[in-house]
């Protein structure tokens, strides 16, 4: 693992990409990549390999659920954190069940995120 | 009528132009600096510390000394002194307007006179139509959310201005709003202009405006409408319902529709330094129960 744990970004959403991904540099994390839907979350993953992925549930054309179960299909080893809007509890604990590591709820909370993470890659 | 800032006010009168308008608000903000931009300025954060706190702002309701104190990245004293730097250098519209000659003293007193009295008209009749709607009470609580985070999420003011009729809502054609489902069903949104849009966009991802697409500006109201629920549902909905369940946002339904039913929704016009936007809010039919 390099010093600066490296994330695979996978929202929908161009602008939470863009705030989650200047609140996941200033907490130490390297954001490799980007991903706007689940096809693109699982081709990001391969080509890129990161330390974790943040994974939206709710997008287009592949959603999040699929593509935790692609990317933990190419690789049991993932460390894939859900990010989910408020509410998504049976989801969340169906994620968590398929081996997602963790989740986080939005609004983002910049210092849940980096707790959240750091005890993914622990 | 509805409830103006100063410079609009003037602005509408044919007493100043816009160019001075906006000439004065780029000097006020020069001087009226944020608590962090303050800080950063005297050496006592980085910018990065600065807007971590931002960050933390935007989904917890405290003030910014408050978060530097508890993460220890200020004392008490420096917090003192920053407070007192900022209300030292505090200008107000008017001020900068004289200074800059875009009226004289004199002018600006009479001015602020009728601007009093416009401002209170407003605020009564706004007061009226509100306290008057259904969905009065909970158009209070979220305007007075929507007042007391918006400077913290986008670094300026923005105040309640008039109630909007579904048939007044087609010219603001950029809406986004997220239903939040349960026993107590909520749409909350948001709609303006997409110039507003971008704007809003801008103050909310720190981006220059040449760097912000119209596909971004919707795409970041999608993102403040969500902000703004995820407070909503902590602040105004009852807590006995554990089983709100927020969908994503969603840009397709006109503000019109979304206020169409005059009863179960009400459509506030906000005005703010970056433009005016309409809160929208609309209390679904809750799912039917068994007898």
């Amino acid at each position: 693992m390099t010093a600066r744990p490296t994330v695979l970004l996978c929202d929908d959403s161009r602008a939470l990409r863009m705030l989650a991904a200047g609140q996941l540099e200033e907490a130490g994390f390297e954001v490799v990549g980007e991903a706007g839907n689940g096809v693109q979350a699982l081709e990001q993953y391969r080509a890129l390999r990161p330390d974790l992925v943040l994974l939206d549930l709710v997008m287009p054309e592949c959603d999040g659920r699929q593509a935790l179960s692609r990317i933990l299909e190419h690789d049991p080893r993932a460390r894939v954190v859900i990010l989910s809007s408020l509410g998504a509890q049976s989801d969340i604990e169906q994620c968590l069940r398929m081996g997602a590591r963790s989740y986080l709820q939005k609004p983002i909370d910049p210092d849940a995120m980096e707790r959240v993470l750091r005890q993914a890659l622990a | 009528m509805a409830a103006k800032f100063l410079g609009q006010f003037l602005l509408e009168r044919g007493v100043i132009t816009a160019p001075q308008l906006l000439a004065a608000i780029q000097a006020q903000r020069a001087s009226n600096l944020l608590l962090g931009e303050l800080a950063v300025q005297r050496g006592l954060l980085d910018e990065a510390q600065a807007r971590r706190i931002n960050q933390r702002q935007r989904v917890e309701d405290r003030q910014f000394g408050d978060i530097a104190l508890e993460l220890g990245l200020l004392d008490q004293a420096q917090l003192d002194a920053l407070l007192e730097a900022q209300r030292a250098g505090r200008k107000r519209i008017g001020e900068v307007l004289v200074e800059q000659g875009a009226i004289d003293p004199g002018r600006l007193e009479q001015e602020l006179a009728l601007h009093q009295v416009d401002r209170e008209h407003a605020r009564s009749t706004l007061d009226r139509l509100v306290a008057s709607h259904p969905q009065g009470d909970l158009a209070t609580r979220v305007i007075a959310l929507c007042t007391r985070l918006f400077p913290r999420m986008l670094g300026a003011q923005c105040q309640a201005a008039t109630v909007l009729s579904p048939p007044q809502l087609g010219m603001w054609p950029c809406t986004a709003h997220v239903r939040v489902e349960g026993a107590h069903p909520l749409d909350i949104g948001l709609a303006c202009d997409l110039d507003s849009a971008r704007a809003l966009a801008c103050a909310l991802l720190g981006l220059a405006p040449a760097d912000c697409d119209d596909a971004l500006a919707l795409d970041a109201l999608g993102e403040m409408v969500n902000v703004l629920m995820g407070y909503a549902v902590r602040e105004v909905l009852p807590d006995d319902d554990a089983s709100y369940r927020a969908l994503p946002p969603d840009h397709a339904v006109p503000a019109s529709a979304l206020a169409a039913d005059r009863k179960r929704s009400i459509a506030v016009l906000l005005g703010s330094q970056l433009g005016d936007f309409v809160l929208l809010l609309a209390r679904p039919q809750p799912p039917c129960t068994a007898p």
